[in-house]
């Protein structure tokens, strides 16, 4: 890539970044776009020389009580008294609690939109009673706004139309918390608020984080240890385009985004630990599931993927670097970027909240009911996202196709190499779904585009279908890479070659094309075509099929195997435990009778946090413990792999599996509270299940750290591998090989195939070129 | 909680039940007899590929084996597609056929930011604890405001009668009308509310008493107050 094109690159990126940030603009179906609120604010004038007071605010309030405000609007300029009728008007609501006219005011004041207003009699005065009565839940802050005009009684309408020349109109606004959230207020407990405790545990964890880069630095090189050798060795790790260490930026990234994804799921279920707790507010507990979702799936899932495919398929297949370097870090640095927006909200105070699903119309949604402001950015931060996904499967795609060393053919090539191939293609071909319902939906919520607004030819179903049409294979993008891993990981860990590789090959691609055509099973309530929903069923059923295949291949590998127990072989075989049951609950969904009641439920929280937590993650931890000699030197830690392994593995299941019971009875998902007092025996549980798996992963944290530099050190092939990366040194140099390597082949061929065209030598790899 | 035992959701769930327990009990044997069979007893034990790195081992198949876990799961994944699609029909197609169209107690659900009304078409039929009968009209297309029922922004239902329910949606204050899901665990049975679609849930309520509603599909803020209760109050038990 010439300086040409990455200075067009980064102008298109500042573009984004500024419309991201455009003032925020609401449209109606009429197409006329208002800024605001209509009917106060459509006064000109700006705010001019009015003032809004609102008398009678309380400090805190308690649950329940109602309170008498007045509000005033004023201006010195404007004199109220002179003008017969029409002098003024106002517009109060509340994010929470109710409001009702205030005594001898109910002929003045009228409800509107959950707020207040003032009746066309109640234009004549300027000021109002209204009475506002709190919500039943003190644990929240409540915010208060009030427009407010004057009018001059001035008959010339300005060219814009807004009202009369000279009016002008301001806005009050204030923040009430109720007692609870005070602290210390009646009958609750004094806690910290637990959104604090989130912007601090990040601002801590990036503050850890930095000071963790300063003392790798300085063990790397006690010597240079001064400002100037630290800019430089940042300077390195930001411009970098090996595969090796883009690779192990993704790691860190990931780990960092896995704990901070857990801190979140942990605050929640301790929302959710007994029935109407109030440890959150509604609006944290949604940005906080939401950004749970997103997080886990986008920027700790994903990304750790990315990392063993950086770092692992160039030295299986026997390649010096990948096929586009550059492009490679541009995508993490994308990333990277596009979780500062994912997070811009949350700081805010204004987090998204509209699930990692972001169903829209209300994600399109503004307003007081609407989405919160934060989902702007947070979307635009999917965008991004969408774009380094991209650029990353473009590039595997490229260098699994092209650069595989001599004796690396397609039919010889390591299973974890073509899980990375298979999810790679998936993501590449199932993105482009996702960046245009994003676009649309970002083009909703900024310049008022009506794509998903029913009311005016939009479609909601729609974003269901594109975003679907890009999630489910999005859910196999990231379990395929585990097959992989556990693959590799049994047949070392047996000391025998995979059982029918090629079966496995096939099963892998037959994932990934029923992949692409099951995505409807999200959708059998939505309103869809009851023929599309029967195809969609069917689909959905054979995709266990080849699933199943792979499991008992896997069951096979072991058969006359020597089996050692290490670190990654058990994450391996509870990736076979936990799988297995997320594959078969994965079974209940396709059939109508069990779905439309199965369908955002718990049992849909327990199916997938089986196969993503029991499948991908563990499929992960066992990368971790199997790649870290390579890429480090030094082992990890095996008594402590231990201890996290059983840890995590036992309170994973008494995390998810009561969720089963919970969604049998009906627990609907995404609920900030229940009031079933049956259900808090085992949400209690679950709680301090997940308590416990959060804190397990402090081991592995540890373990990370310390055996960097404490670890045992490894030759080349400490586990007993055989694909190309168990060749090179413990760390591999850069490039990964001075030489392209050979890959031997322990099988007697009957029959040698001839050199032919274009599709044979992409088939047979770089050997017969 | 959980549907109740009529529900066509029980009797699914005891087939999935069944074949699940079967296949993962299958499974996770052979697993751990192979994991105790086939473990390491010493360092030095060697296995007929003798990995080495740099070298694509020799492939091990047996087509017989591959071919009964193809076949096997393949027979069994239609057999549950075949009751799987049965099922669809009892739910998505029959209620809506022409002959239940008028014994069907027509209900119209409509879901806001956030709460419900429902309008009722038809007439309940309430027998009281003394066994007299009476008959509560609901006037058309309107809610029932009758505060004797108590009425209070519930949802009443007759016994033994399909309940067909349009389900619509209504823009209450907020800037669009956005996606809901009336949720009955007790009847195991759910439907988005789409704006600008009408879609339709049908069940039968077969024991009277109180249950809950919810709404399922995540609507904002509020999502998790947006509730009601379901009161079955016509005659039960002794058919139609």
């Amino acid at each position: 890539m010439n300086k040409n094109n990455v200075r067009v690159l980064s102008l298109l990126f500042v573009i984004f970044i500024a419309l991201a940030a455009t003032p925020q603009m609401t449209s109606y179906p009429t197409g006329l776009g208002v800024n605001g609120n209509p009917g106060c604010t459509c006064h000109s004038g700006g705010a001019g020389t009015t003032t809004v007071t609102v008398e009678g605010m309380p400090d805190s309030f308690s649950a329940g009580e109602s309170y008498e405000l007045k509000v005033t609007v004023s201006n010195p300029d404007i004199p109220g008294a002179e003008i017969s009728t029409n002098t003024g008007g106002f517009r109060i609501f509340a994010s929470a609690g109710t409001f009702s006219a205030g005594e001898n005011f109910t002929d003045l004041v009228q409800e509107l939109e959950g707020g207040l207003t003032h009746t066309e009699l109640g234009n004549d005065v300027r000021a109002w009673n209204v009475t506002w009565t709190a919500p039943d839940s003190e644990g929240q802050i409540v915010e208060f706004t009030a427009h407010g005009n004057t009018v001059n009684g001035n008959a010339v309408i300005p060219t814009d139309g807004k009202g009369n020349t000279g009016d002008a109109w301001s806005s009050f606004t204030a923040s009430v918390p109720g007692a609870a959230a005070l602290g210390g207020g009646g009958a609750f407990i004094e806690q910290a608020e637990p959104f604090e405790v989130a912007i601090a545990a990040i601002t801590f964890g990036i503050a850890l984080f930095s000071l963790m880069l300063v003392y790798v630095f300085y063990r790397n090189n006690p010597d240079g240890f001064n400002l100037n050798g630290l800019t430089v060795w940042l300077k390195k790790w930001m411009t970098t385009t090996d595969h090796k260490e883009v690779g192990t930026l993704y790691f860190v990234f990931s780990f960092l985004f896995l704990l901070i994804g857990g801190t979140f799921a942990m605050l929640f279920r301790i929302q959710l630990a007994v029935a109407d707790n109030d440890f959150l507010t509604q609006d944290q507990y949604n940005t906080f599931f939401t950004l749970h979702g997103t997080t886990m799936i986008f920027l700790a899932a994903m990304p750790m993927i990315a990392a063993f495919a950086n770092w692992i398929v160039p030295l299986q297949i026997g390649a010096k670097d990948l096929a586009f370097p550059r492009v490679n870090a541009m995508g993490f640095w994308m990333l990277a970027f596009s979780s500062v927006l994912l997070y811009g909200g949350v700081l805010a105070g204004e987090g998204a909240d509209i699930t990692w699903t972001m169903y829209a119309p209300f994600s399109s949604s503004n307003g007081i009911k609407g989405a919160s402001a934060g989902t702007t950015l947070f979307v635009a931060g999917i965008v991004m996202l969408g774009i380094s996904s991209t650029l990353s499967g473009v590039n595997f795609i490229a260098t699994i196709m092209t650069m595989r060393a001599p004796g690396v053919s397609w039919m010889k090539m390591p299973l974890f190499s073509w899980s990375i191939f298979v999810a790679n293609a998936m993501l590449y071909l199932s993105l482009p779904a996702l960046i245009i319902g994003t676009v649309y939906l970002f083009l909703d919520r900024t310049i008022g585009t009506h794509f998903y607004d029913a009311a005016v030819g939009g479609d909601p179903i729609l974003w269901a279908h594109l975003f679907w049409y890009f999630g489910h294979p999005e859910v196999y993008v990231v379990i395929v890479p585990a097959f992989g891993v556990v693959s590799e990981v049994l047949a070392t860990s047996a000391k025998r070659s995979i059982f029918g590789y090629r079966s496995m090959v096939y099963a892998m691609a037959g994932i990934g094309v029923l992949g692409f055509i099951v995505w409807g099973h999200h959708m059998l309530t939505s309103g869809m075509d009851p023929t599309l929903r029967l195809v969609m069923m069917l689909t959905t059923m054979l995709v266990a099929i080849p699933t199943g295949v792979k499991i008992f291949n896997w069951l096979a590998t072991l058969w006359g195997g020597s089996l050692v127990f290490k670190t990654h072989t058990l994450w391996a075989l509870g990736f076979l435990v936990t799988f297995t049951m997320g594959g078969i609950s994965g079974m209940f969904f396709p059939v109508a009778g069990l779905d439309v009641h199965f369908h955002d439920t718990y049992f849909v929280v327990a199916h997938f946090h089986y196969v993503f937590v029991g499948g991908t993650i563990f499929g992960m931890f066992s990368a971790i413990y199997y790649w870290y000699p390579k890429a480090t030197g030094r082992k990890l830690d095996e008594k402590l792999g231990l201890l996290h392994f059983i840890i995590t593995f036992i309170a994973m299941n008494g995390t998810f599996w009561p969720m089963h019971q919970l969604g049998i009875e009906g627990m609907p998902r995404r609920y900030h509270t229940y009031s079933v007092d049956s259900w808090t025996e085992l949400n209690t549980f679950i709680t301090i299940s997940a308590l416990i798996m959060g804190a397990a992963q402090l081991i592995l944290t540890w373990n990370l750290i310390r055996s960097y530099k404490h670890g045992e050190e490894v030759g080349n092939d400490p586990w007993g591998g055989w694909s190309l990366e168990w060749t090179t040194p413990s760390p591999p140099p850069t490039p990964s090989f001075h030489e392209i390597p050979t890959q031997g082949d322990a099988n007697v061929h009957e029959l040698e195939e001839s050199a032919g065209g274009l599709f044979s030598r992409m088939w047979k790899g770089a050997e017969s070129k | 909680m959980g549907p109740a035992e009529y529900t066509i959701f029980r009797d699914l769930m005891d087939t999935w039940n069944f074949w699940s327990l079967v296949v993962g009990i299958f499974t996770f044997l052979v697993m751990f007899y192979l994991i105790i069979k086939f473990r390491e007893v010493s360092p030095d034990d060697k296995t007929p590929e003798n990995l080495t790195p740099g070298v694509f081992p020799k492939e091990r198949d047996n087509i017989t084996l591959e071919l009964t876990w193809f076949i096997v799961p393949t027979i069994l994944v239609l057999y549950l597609t075949f009751i799987a699609w049965q099922s669809m029909i009892s739910v998505w197609v029959d209620p809506y056929s022409e002959e239940n169209a008028d014994e069907a107690f027509d209900i119209t659900i409509e879901a806001y930011q956030w709460g419900w009304n429902f309008y009722y078409h038809d007439e309940i039929l309430i027998v009281n604890e003394t066994g007299n009968i009476s008959t509560f009209t609901t006037p058309m297309g309107t809610e029932i405001t009758d505060g004797a029922m108590g009425i209070d922004g519930n949802l009443y239902l007759p016994c033994n009668q399909v309940i067909k329910a349009k389900i619509v949606t209504l823009n209450d204050g907020g800037e669009l009308p956005v996606l809901h899901a009336p949720f009955i665990p007790e009847w195991g049975i759910k439907e988005d509310a789409v704006p600008g679609i009408d879609t339709y849930m049908a069940f039968t309520p077969k024991e009277s008493g109180t249950y809950e509603l919810f709404c399922a599909e995540y609507c904002g803020q509020q999502h998790s107050k947006m509730l009601a209760k379901v009161h079955v109050v016509g005659a039960c038990g002794s058919g139609e």
